[in-house]
């Protein structure tokens, strides 16, 4: 009895068994036309996508957004890619598939730079894929020229477009009792409501950059009109909790601070919703997001990664990739970075006689800024130092 | 062991994984893709080329290791869930002394040296909690679940603060030096590692299968007490076998930093961590060596084949997270009774109802 019985159910594990390896192998084949079917003259585009992932609303978005845009005009491949074993395998298997363009969303580039466990340099094992890397140049050799002619570094001078914020986020504050009507529940300046928040996801060149910028911009504005400004800041936020969000920005509502700018993706959503619920402002960051809580988000500091995707995609859609160069700096004057246009918020202000001195005010520093005004940039390596923002408190 | 009974025990571990790939597949369909060219992506580069094989391998290095730290303790009915913390402390202070011993020490020493400060660091983390158990009969499971929330907090002060790469934009540990690496071999990812956890794991088939201590664990999972009565000394018993686990854990998180991370970030573990896959590699396994490389090899090919369905298809590859998820799912169920076999239980079950529906009648 017990000897039918193990037979039979070793014969159908065995069947199982080959029934599992048939049905690979025989749709396998499907796998490898399908795959073979897409190749032929049109290139081959990828986006790996940072850990905030494809639907970030933002900084991958965009990206995203944009490669496939002028993708589909030319009818390329264009994979977007969340990578599950990390930044460096997925790199190189693009590389190794052949593909003529990839977007490292990542600040990930040591596999892709210098090589890693032995492996030579993913940018020298692959030297016919334009590599694009975002927020820093890692791609110099020790005396400051360009390592791999086939990488490409994207800077945007967000310390600019958070100076603007900051000058933005003093002058409102000053006037907040006039310029917004019901439904705001400010603290006034003199009753402790000179205060700033700023809630960052993690403690990084790409997220102190802003920081520093919104300081100098705060205190630009405040040494105008000699007075002081506290200053609170969080630097490890995360990029994913929107509920944390929501709490850190409520202490510092609490706290006097009517206005907090929240650089940590859709940690920002948090914040955003947490200031309409108090009657407050919220600062966003990278894409355009005034009209996610209408009336209660001040402005955004642009960060738009479409706008480098878009011209590097064309480039190589006129078989012009010499016109690239190695490191693209865009300041606020490309429109890449920088702040919006206000228009959401103008809608919800009452005395637009001061709203417009304002905005004048903002953008008479536009013009300056970068040129005449100098901030920090942290992501180059700048060191900020606090003693030169004395109407600044960091708490 | 009978051949039957191992049998059904293949069957209860294969049937959660081909379910959760049926239903997986009824997902794909209704998405509107096709779901056997879905699975074949999926498969055939992670398993069926000797490339993607290779990368498979090293993919579940570490996974084989965090198993079989849970196959130990789970199969003694000890519950330990710090194994993701014994990993990640093993890790951190592996890749801090690899980047902060020189640079010229020979590089079998450095890898050596890095290996044992990876175990002792395991080892440590896993004590704690194993005194705790043994002399104060605190609940293992509660302080090891907590404990790595703790640590990895303060991981997360010490690699912002104390030993933070300063010329590095984000958040990270220096990058260990040459010497401290694990290399490629041939070209492929495969790297040393892979061999120090199958001498892992052979180590632990006999420890389980053939040792004394082996009988022991089995002994204790049965019933602790009845252990203890009949002159088995359990609480040192637990102690051991913390440590081993600590000893294991260790190691496959010092190894995945010289293999594969080479420096410590705040998502070092992926999400969810290689502890945590550790886990549901162990409860596919069955709690066996065996079974846990075999498992730590499929969950590994499904790792890496969630990469290749995000790059060869249009299909999201949350499809893979899907099926991990329901294979967790189908895990809880026990289809097959390991002692009664298929027919046996279905008559037991048939004879059942017919009793009830007796009993109803009457």
């Amino acid at each position: 009895m017990s000897k039918d019985i193990s037979r039979r159910s070793f014969l159908g594990i065995v069947g199982g068994a080959a029934a599992v390896a048939g049905l690979a192998a025989c749709s396998g084949d499907e796998g490898g036309d399908a795959q073979g079917g897409g190749e032929g003259t049109a290139r081959n585009v990828a986006v790996v996508c940072s850990s905030a992932g494809r639907n970030d609303g933002g900084f991958n978005q965009r990206a995203i957004e944009a490669a496939q845009a002028v993708g589909e005009e030319n009818g390329w491949n264009v994979q977007v890619i969340e990578p599950t074993n990390g930044i460096p395998q997925a790199l190189e298997t693009l590389g190794a598939d052949g593909y003529d363009l990839v977007f490292n969303m990542e600040y990930d580039f040591e596999a892709l730079i210098n090589g890693t466990g032995g492996a030579d340099p993913l940018a020298q094992q692959f030297p016919d894929t334009t590599w694009v890397v975002f927020n820093d140049n890692p791609n110099k050799n020790d005396d400051g020229s360009v390592k791999f002619p086939n990488v490409v570094s994207v800077l945007f001078n967000v310390n600019e477009g958070a100076f603007l914020a900051g000058a933005l986020s003093v002058l409102v504050n000053e006037n907040s009792a006039t310029l917004f009507g019901d439904g705001y529940n400010f603290t006034a300046p003199d009753a402790g409501g000179r205060a700033m928040g700023f809630i960052g996801g993690t403690n990084s060149n790409g997220i102190v950059v802003e920081s520093y910028g919104f300081i100098e911009g705060i205190n630009y504005e405040a040494e105008k009109l000699g007075v002081t400004y506290d200053y609170y800041a969080k630097y490890d936020a995360g990029f994913t909790d929107s509920a944390a969000g929501a709490t850190v920005a409520g202490t510092y509502y609490d706290q006097g601070a009517n206005i907090v700018f929240g650089c940590a993706g859709s940690v920002g959503d948090g914040i955003t919703s947490k200031a309409k619920e108090v009657g407050k402002l919220a600062i966003q960051v990278d894409d355009d997001k005034d009209d996610q809580q209408p009336g209660y988000v001040l402005t955004t500091v642009l960060k738009s990664t479409g706008v480098p995707v878009q011209s590097i995609c064309e480039a190589l859609a006129a078989d012009d990739m010499a016109s690239i160069d190695n490191e693209m700096n865009y300041s606020v004057a490309t429109g890449a970075t920088g702040i919006t246009d206000l228009s959401v918020i103008s809608e919800y202000i009452q005395d637009t006689d001061t709203w417009e001195t304002i905005k004048a005010e903002i953008e008479d520093l536009t013009g300056k800024v970068g040129t005449e005004i100098t901030v920090v940039n942290a992501q180059i390596g700048e060191t900020f130092d606090p003693a030169t923002c004395p109407n600044v408190n960091i708490q | 062991m009978k051949l039957h009974i191992l049998g059904r025990r293949l069957l209860n571990s294969i049937l959660p994984v081909l379910l959760a790939f049926v239903v997986g597949g009824i997902v794909i369909v209704a998405i509107g893709e096709n779901p056997f060219e879905t699975y074949a992506i999926l498969l055939e580069k992670s398993l069926f080329t000797s490339r993607g094989f290779f990368t498979t391998l090293h993919y579940a290095s570490p996974l084989i290791l965090t198993g079989l730290a849970i196959a130990v303790t789970f199969k003694a009915n000890i519950y330990n869930m710090g194994v993701e913390g014994s990993m990640l402390l093993g890790a951190f202070f592996a890749g801090i002394a690899g980047a902060y011993l020189p640079e010229t020490l020979n590089p079998l020493l450095m890898q050596s040296i890095c290996l044992v400060i990876g175990i002792v660091c395991g080892v440590l983390f896993a004590l704690v909690p194993a005194l705790l158990k043994a002399y104060f009969h605190v609940d293992e499971m509660v302080v090891t679940l907590m404990l790595n929330y703790a640590l990895s907090k303060v991981l997360e002060f010490l690699s912002t603060g104390v030993f933070r790469d300063v010329t590095s934009g984000y958040v990270c540990t220096p990058v260990i030096h040459e010497n401290a690496m694990f290399g490629r071999i041939a070209g492929l990812r495969i790297t040393p590692f892979f061999f120090i956890a199958i001498v892992g794991f052979i180590v632990m088939l006999v420890v389980m299968r053939r040792s004394k201590l082996g009988y022991e664990i089995t002994a204790m999972g049965k019933n602790a007490e009845f252990s203890e009565a009949t002159g088995m000394r359990v609480n040192r018993k637990i102690i051991i076998l913390m440590v081993i686990s600590g000893v294991l854990s260790g190691l496959a998180g010092a190894g995945w930093m010289m293999s594969e991370k080479f420096h410590y970030t705040l998502d070092f573990s992926g999400s969810p961590g290689l502890g945590w896959d550790g886990m549901l590699v162990s409860l596919l396994g069955g709690h066996s060596p065996v079974g846990v490389i075999i498992a730590a090899v499929l969950y590994a090919a499904l790792k890496t084949g969630a990469d290749n369905i995000n790059m060869y298809s249009t299909v999201p590859k949350e499809i893979v997270s899907v099926v991990q998820a329901l294979i967790v799912l189908f895990l809880a169920a026990k289809f097959i009774d390991e002692r009664l076999g298929v027919r046996k239980q279905i008559s037991e079950m048939l004879a059942r109802r017919k009793a009830a529906k007796a009993g109803e009648e009457a």
